[in-house]
């Protein structure tokens, strides 16, 4: 035909030889950017600039990529380039997560649940026995409750700073901290009981035996408390169980089966276990050969005046937790009430009561572990799937996350509550021929604090889960807020009916502080939501 | 006698905290420029590295500035500094003082960077301006802004859109990309933060973000600016970052966008830039760097170091091909091991031997061992990990081997070619200019021409002793190391000289 010009042999060769570079390209880095980068890309590749005019009829790399260019970008448009599709999550993978991280969640509350387990079958615990006198279990109990207090900041900073440390694979910078925070909460632990021990020579709240047991097992359990929290930040959970069953095997061993003064034994079994979890941890973090040789140029730890600006909130959240969860004890085992010989006084049908409602709140803490790990693996794939001018649908994806998790908590924990009563019900019939178990039963007061402490244990799961998105994305301050009003809260009514109503009230001051934590903590998530795509961002 | 001219010297992922060649060529300077002080600033990835050289005398300062792995910047960066003074950086920044002075100029930069025409002396007095403000504010605290992220969400979106009409499905940027787009800014700007010390030259080793605070000190004092390619940065970061599979395409943009936009910048401001070889002129020119500019400054070996020696008894009678190459995907070690298995069908005995680190890419090293496995290779390709002498290496084989994929005037070539060991390396970089005529070039990735070039100078005793005893000549006459140490030394006090001219010249005009 008159005027048409068909492209010779030499020119089609080339044009495929062109069109294999650009597979090639494809193949190496998807879709280009720019025919620079496809220059740099077939650089990379092994082709030169002298070969381009005879191979490819082009001048050089540069004006090759052009072509190359084009044509990559053609094929993509085709489809013809591998697409990066987020990968959908089904409803099996959603299940598989769920058990993964629920029974995460119960085998954290192993080691408390063995205790219990322990006391109810053999009567004993690591620093219980179930036929303490008042007194005795008013020793015990006050050191038992001042040591989470005191240690709870330096738990909850021990965790995060090892976690971040061992996350980035730096074992030497953890184990640094790791003791370092130790050797804190260790000192601050002596300093605190040092410091009552003073308090109590002048004002003689207490005598001065009564207080010197006391601080021991305060001293032993807060010494307890911060290995454990080593070894569970390096993840090590059935450790923990481990230890806490030899040392409850020690106290039997020595009490039941050698006589020993009750005291004694629980001091030697905390001993036993403080020793092994402190000797476990070392074991955990300690040097390999090769790494005791290494000396980095940055401060392997943060200076004091750091660690403190970057945990603070962390531990005042921590020591705002652990007194929430003990100012109810404190305020109405303080009232005056019949019986009561000291200030602080403790009371058996109070505690069996807390002790009941607090079995349901091991079953809702799996479910929080649940949700915070889902949330997590989610948190990716869900930025992925949103286009960005679609950040408003984004956010609203993460609102119906949340709402159904939170209802899932709510029926979650209201099931358990409900289990709980049944089960230990049908336990006190089945087993009311044994004179404890009629014991358990036979105060109302048992079962008032029961209900009011079921509930509230159901509210403070709600502000747990609130608090752990808070925590997941590095803001603690909504959390830290809702948590001192609730304990002001807690506070002011615990002191009002425990004094006004009767002693055992106290507990509503829980209920009602545990309700301003969750109410709070819940208006700050749903103003939360609507701007998460900014708090993901700044989680750093 | 007045003090001593100090230097501003700027390196990214290599010296004094990593081996390699770039790591050799700065211990090189430092230790034979001693009438220069220098003050280093290092940028690494993580905070927690080991020094790797002993340092001379005439390094006054190692400054490390990790872009990851730090909850608080400053403390791996300023840990001399009081926390107090920091702390007065951070309560000073608030949703207002950010919108007011931060924003402003931060959109600008945004601009600048999305815009491949961008003027790059604008954007290095936007460099400027961001700096001064984080002299004041802190540099975390304004990144976590609110309102710098909604500004940066509405301008990217409705500028990315503008700008690039009919966009793909898969071009268009997810949720995911604007919080990594952010985040890498806050990563990457991290040396904006750092205090830059009043010197007399500044000198980065790379067009990249190292040299971030060089531009301050040149926008600040008119401090001369010396650029050192050794790869071309815009050129590897257009490689690097389009392989990574895990990226979208708008992330691989804005990144590449970035690196671009940082490398335009210090080539602009440069007053020199060294390239050391030829090929990597080409990419600087493309990126706006003027002729008068450049000059290659070929890397240089000591040949009393570095000279002929009898191969050592253990490995006589026995074909030993040599490298030296830390074991990672860019040496393409893979080719090596399977060209090892074409030569073995030629020379069963024949022995590669590859000195380098293995703990690089514990992956690739991983991946290697397997190969070697796979191809039933564990008496002929060993991987013997790093070598203390360095200099005893290439003696200890008959040639030597180069298969890297990137390269820039690698040592390993004149190392090698110094101690009369002929080279068969991949054409790459500049390892023509060096070995051509000196030894053999063979494609990239072709295992099967790396193998035909080993076979040949193995079998060829004349063709080997005659290459080997070349291409030291040529060492002797081209890539000495003195010859290159006078040459930066030269550079260095002519740029310096070139600032006190102008500097009377200003004041001549004033007067």
């Amino acid at each position: 035909m008159k005027g048409k010009n068909f492209p010779s042999n030499t020119e089609i060769e080339r044009l495929k030889k062109i069109e294999k570079v650009a597979d090639e390209v494809i193949e190496k880095i998807g879709n280009p950017v720019s025919p620079l980068q496809v220059s740099a890309v077939i650089e990379s590749l092994g082709y030169r600039h002298a070969d381009c005019p005879t191979e490819f009829g082009k001048k050089n790399i540069f004006e090759l990529s052009k072509d190359v260019y084009k044509i990559c970008k053609l094929k993509v448009r085709r489809g013809k380039a591998k697409k990066g599709k987020t990968k959908q999550l089904g409803f099996l993978h959603s299940f598989w997560i769920f058990i993964r991280y629920f029974s995460g969640g119960i085998a954290l509350g192993l080691p408390i649940a063995s205790q219990i387990a322990f006391i109810a079958f053999t009567g004993y615990s690591l620093w219980a026995w179930i036929k303490f006198t008042e007194l005795q279990a008013t020793i015990v109990a006050l050191g038992t409750i001042l040591s989470f207090i005191v240690t709870g900041g330096f738990t909850q900073v021990i965790g995060r700073e090892v976690t971040y440390y061992l996350s980035i694979g730096n074992k030497i910078t953890a184990r640094a901290i790791a003791f370092k925070l130790f050797n804190y909460g260790f000192a601050t632990s002596i300093a605190f009981g040092f410091l009552l021990f003073i308090l109590n020579l002048v004002f003689e709240i207490f005598p001065k035996k009564f207080l010197l047991i006391a601080l021991v097992y305060y001293f032993l359990l807060s010494i307890l408390w911060l290995s454990t929290s080593l070894i569970y930040s390096a993840k090590r959970k059935l450790a923990v169980f481990t230890i806490l069953s030899i040392g409850t095997l020690v106290v039997i061993w020595l009490h039941k089966f050698n006589s020993l003064n009750i005291h004694i034994a629980h001091i030697i079994g905390l001993t036993t276990s403080d020793v092994l979890m402190t000797l476990w941890a070392r074991f955990i973090f300690r040097l390999k050969k090769g790494e005791k040789k290494i000396t980095y140029v940055s401060l392997k730890v943060k200076r004091r005046s750091v660690l403190a600006y970057v945990n603070s909130p962390f531990f005042k959240f921590g020591l705002y937790y652990f007194l929430l969860l003990f100012l109810d004890r404190l305020i109405s085992w303080s009232a005056p009430s019949k019986g009561k010989f000291y200030l602080f006084w403790f009371r058996t049908p109070y505690e069996l009561g807390v002790d009941w409602a607090l079995l349901s709140f091991g079953l809702m803490l799996a479910m929080l572990e649940y949700t915070v790990n889902d949330f997590s693996e989610k948190l990716i794939p869900t930025q992925k799937k949103f286009p960005a001018f679609e950040i408003k649908s984004h956010n609203a994806w993460y609102l119906n996350f949340y709402l159904v998790k939170f209802s899932l908590l709510v029926i979650f924990g209201l099931a358990s509550i409900i289990a709980v009563y049944l089960i230990v019900m049908k336990l006190g019939e089945v087993y009311q021929h044994i004179k404890e178990v009629r014991e358990f039963f036979s105060s109302p007061i048992t079962f008032k604090v029961f209900y009011l402490a079921s509930i509230s244990y159901l509210f403070l799961a709600i502000g747990l889960l609130n608090n752990l998105f808070f925590f997941t994305l590095w803001k603690p301050e909504f959390g830290l807020k809702a948590i001192r009003s609730a304990l002001l809260v807690d506070l002011v009514v615990g002191l009002i009916s425990s004094r006004l109503i009767s002693w055992e009230y106290g507990v509503l001051g829980f209920t009602l502080g545990s309700l301003v934590f969750a109410i709070t903590t819940t208006w700050y998530m749903l103003k939360f939501l609507k701007t998460i795509d900014y708090q993901y961002y700044s989680a750093f | 006698m007045g003090k001593r001219p100090a230097v501003l010297f700027e390196t990214e992922g290599t010296y004094p905290f990593v081996g390699g060649g770039v790591s050799t060529w700065a211990d090189i300077l430092v230790n034979n420029l001693p009438e220069f002080d220098f003050y280093i600033y290092a940028i690494t990835g993580l905070p927690y590295v080991e020094f790797k050289y002993k340092l001379p005398k005439n390094v006054k300062l190692v400054r490390q500035i990790p872009l990851w792995g730090s909850e608080e910047p400053f403390e791996d960066i300023f840990f001399e500094v009081p926390f107090s003074s920091i702390y007065m950086r951070k309560t000073k920044v608030n949703e207002r003082a950010v919108l007011r002075k931060f924003i402003p100029i931060f959109i600008e930069f945004l601009s600048s960077l999305m815009d491949p025409f961008s003027n790059p002396e604008d954007t290095a007095g936007y460099i400027w301006l961001m700096h001064r403000y984080f002299s004041e504010y802190d540099y975390k605290e304004t990144f976590r802004s609110f309102t710098l992220w909604q500004e940066f969400k509405r301008f990217v979106i409705l500028k990315y859109i503008e700008d690039n009409q009919f966009l793909h499905e898969d071009e268009m940027p997810s949720v995911y990309d604007l919080t990594l787009a952010m985040r890498w800014l806050y990563h990457y700007l991290m040396p904006l933060y750092v205090d830059v010390p009043e010197v007399d030259l500044s000198h980065a080793t790379a067009a990249g973000f190292c040299g971030i605070p060089s531009v301050v000190a040149k926008m600040r004092d008119g401090t001369p600016l010396i650029v050192t390619d050794h790869g071309v940065f815009a050129r590897e970061r257009y490689i690097g970052i389009g392989s990574e599979k895990s990226l979208s395409f708008f992330a691989k943009k804005f990144l590449i966008n970035l690196s671009i936009l940082v490398s335009k910048m210090l080539y602009k401001l440069a007053d020199k830039v060294l390239p050391v070889c030829r090929f990597n002129t080409v990419w600087e020119r493309i990126f706006g760097v003027e002729e008068e500019k450049i000059k290659v400054i070929y890397n240089g070996v000591d040949p009393e170091v570095f000279k002929p020696k009898p191969k050592p008894q253990k490995n006589q009678g026995i074909p030993t091909v040599v490298a030296a190459a830390r074991i990672m995907p860019l040496k393409d070690i893979e080719t090596m091991i399977k060209s090892c298995a074409i030569v073995r069908e030629e020379i069963p005995n024949v022995k590669f031997i590859v000195y380098g680190s293995l703990d690089v890419d514990p992956l690739y090293t991983r991946k290697c061992q397997l190969l070697i496995k796979q191809l039933k290779l564990e008496d002929n390709f060993i991987l013997a990990g790093h070598h203390p002498n360095p200099s005893e290496i290439y003696n200890e084989g008959d040639i030597s081997v180069l298969s890297s994929i990137s390269e820039g005037f690698p040592y390993t070539v004149i190392e090698s070619m110094a101690c009369a060991r002929p080279v068969v390396a991949t054409d790459v970089g500049g390892v023509r200019e060096a070995l051509e005529g000196f030894g053999i070039i063979v494609r990239p990735r072709d295992p099967k021409a790396l193998a035909e070039g080993i076979i040949k100078l193995l079998t060829d005793h004349e063709l080997r002793e005659t290459l080997g005893r070349r291409a030291r000549e040529e060492v002797l006459a081209k890539y000495r190391i003195n010859s290159t140490i006078e040459e930066y030394k030269k550079s260095y006090f002519e740029a310096i000289q070139k600032l006190k001219v102008d500097e009377r010249e200003e004041l001549s005009v004033k007067y």
